[in-house]
């Protein structure tokens, strides 16, 4: 039996915890997927507890995403019927925050990374542009009187107030999810050649725009394209869309949600196609012997 | 920008602290490489090295930092962006021209003297050759380090990135060439820069001089864009005729790296810059007249090998 392990990355707010519930009732539950459950070793305490929450259509709270859970699930290829030890550690959005800030990391961490296979990254397509220059913006030329009376009624605390200093932390999430990935590349994290899968959540967003996964993240994030092209020797790249949630747990649409049978309401484009099954990314991360 | 601790080795070499307590391993910094840093590099793959030099705030750290950023849009000058090992630096110098920063005008902060020598790595491929990746390395040191070198060209021999780079790249400022009390002098001062650069044997045949104009938008602005042109056209044709034999080559480029007023596009002129910068071409090998008369067929084998006419 192989024994696979694969990290969900992302920064907060990036859909991973709710992928992590919406795995978790799937594949407990026994529906219809490309891996299917055999059985679980470890404290599922935290599993089941985001999983009770999405089951309610509710967020997750962000002080629950903060504990480091490992768990792990014996699992079995429903095509193949091959065996695999599943681990899929769920670290906070903040400690990835904290690895680019400070560059350095607790020796346990490193560990799991140097033995994890795929990677599985999230970024969340219901986002703002992060990456604006200031030249984006209309604004008045140099000492024209416009500008003048801007100034004259601009009071200067509050300018001093406007003007935010350099965090890394705040970088733009392409940089910054590049950065990870030139990370997980240096000398004591480097395992060769990895598969990683960019899922792109809240898909059910962007799905009027017609575009595959590959195709929105070059148009919101083209330098982490770029980068993902140009380094096929270090990242075998797949995209993928995936809607956990199943839509907006706002208003209405949470009560349609809830009238639908959980399994259902999640959503996944891989391989140009939509269907329910979020386990196709783990089984192409699973399949990288093949 | 924090300067790196003395101890600080290249961003791949990653030693373990030595507290015992919760043991931390360090990762890459992200910050700007050290000539050491370079070093380093150059010993796992070849790069092209580029010397930024101008006076204070002529635009050397925008310049750098305007080609890093044309890549958060897309490819830039047809060619993608593979890797930078300096990436929060690349942010650092460029978080006030993003309006993420709360500021009204772009700005890049000035490099001081303390943080001396340091160089921005940008690793790029062709759009069509995604795999061929070419590693850039710019450096960036305050500008008061070479106005020293106007009064004690010595001084510059010691400025070792103006040794070691393939091409040296004097920046004339834009927006004090348009000042009447001021032209004379910045003209006058990158011609004297070159003679000290060159007169110290700093400079040597095998390195490429571009003299690029700045701020070309200030200009614009100003009026009487071709008198102005004209002026430094004529002095880097004087500075060709002076000094071009003891140089690679002389070459004038025009730049306007953050228009605030966006009526030229961000890195203006910058895309011919990184090409020149990473086809920068080695000197063609001398050839030496042979100390022996070649008599035989053996002895044309023998001088044609030390070329690599013949393999």
């Amino acid at each position: 039996m192989s024994q696979k392990q694969h990290v969900i990355l992302g920064y907060p707010d990036s859909g991973k915890t709710t992928f992590l519930a919406a795995l978790w009732h799937i594949l407990d539950a026994g529906s219809a997927s490309s891996i299917l459950l055999d059985k679980i070793s470890g404290d599922v305490r935290y599993l089941n507890a985001i999983k009770r929450i999405w089951l309610k259509c509710e967020q997750v709270p962000r002080t629950l995403t903060s504990s480091e859970e490992l768990v792990e699930m014996h699992v079995r290829d429903a095509t193949t019927s091959n065996r695999s030890v599943l681990r899929l550690p769920d670290f906070s959005g903040e400690t990835f925050l904290s690895l680019i800030a400070d560059r350095e990391c607790e020796e346990d961490f490193v560990s799991i990374l140097q033995d994890s296979d795929g990677i599985l990254f999230f970024v969340n397509a219901d986002r703002a542009n992060d990456a604006l220059f200031v030249t984006d913006f209309d604004f008045p030329e140099e000492g024209s009187e416009s500008e003048q009376d801007i100034a004259a009624e601009r009071d200067e605390t509050v300018e001093a107030d406007r003007v935010v200093d350099f965090d890394p932390r705040r970088m733009p999430e392409q940089t910054r999810i590049i950065d990870i990935l030139q990370i997980l590349q240096a000398p004591v994290l480097q395992k060769g050649r990895r598969r990683l899968v960019i899922a792109i959540s809240a898909w059910d967003v962007v799905a009027a725009d017609e575009v595959e996964p590959s195709e929105w993240l070059a148009r919101e994030m083209p330098m982490l394209a770029q980068y993902l092209a140009t380094n096929s020797e270090l990242y075998d790249v797949r995209h993928c869309g995936i809607s956990a949630q199943g839509g907006s747990f706002e208003g209405e649409a949470r009560n349609q949600l809830l009238a639908v049978d959980p399994a259902n309401r999640v959503q996944c484009r891989w391989d140009e196609k939509t269907t329910n099954d979020i386990t196709l990314p783990l089984t192409w991360l699973n399949n990288d012997d093949a | 920008m924090k300067a790196r601790p003395a101890d600080s080795t290249e961003t791949d070499e990653v030693p373990i602290s030595e507290e015992t307590e919760s043991a931390k391993v360090r990762l890459p910094s992200g910050e700007p490489f050290t000539q050491e840093d370079v070093n380093v590099h150059l010993l796992k793959r070849p790069a092209q090295m580029v010397a930024i030099v101008g006076d204070t705030s002529s635009g050397k750290s925008t310049l750098i930092c305007s080609i890093y950023d044309r890549f958060h849009r897309g490819p830039f000058a047809d060619r993608v962006f593979a890797g930078s090992g300096t990436l929060t630096a690349f942010e650092e110098v460029g978080h006030y021209a993003k309006a993420s920063s709360g500021m009204d005008r772009p700005d890049t902060p000035r490099t001081s003297l303390s943080q001396g020598l340091q160089f921005f790595h940008l690793a790029t491929s062709p759009a069509n050759e995604p795999t061929q990746t070419a590693d850039l390395f710019l450096s960036d040191r305050a500008g008061e380090s070479y106005r020293e070198g106007l009064d004690t060209p010595a001084h510059l021999y010691d400025l070792q990135e103006l040794r070691l780079a393939r091409t040296v790249a004097v920046l004339i400022d834009g927006a004090r060439l348009i000042r009447p009390e001021e032209q004379h002098e910045v003209l006058d001062t990158a011609r004297q820069l070159v003679r000290a650069m060159v007169d110290s044997g700093t400079l040597s045949t095998a390195q490429h001089l571009q003299v690029i104009l700045t701020k070309r938008d200030d200009i614009e602005r100003a009026g009487d864009v071709e008198q102005t042109v004209a002026r430094v056209q004529a002095t880097v044709e004087r500075i060709a005729k002076d000094f071009g034999n003891r140089l690679a080559s002389v070459t004038l480029f025009e730049i306007a790296a953050r228009d605030p007023q966006s009526q030229f596009e961000q890195a203006h002129g910058c895309d011919v810059l990184l090409r020149s910068w990473l086809s920068a071409k080695e000197p063609d090998p001398v050839r030496v007249p042979p100390i022996k008369a070649i008599d035989t067929r053996f002895d044309f084998l023998a001088e044609n090998r030390k070329f690599g006419a013949l393999s």
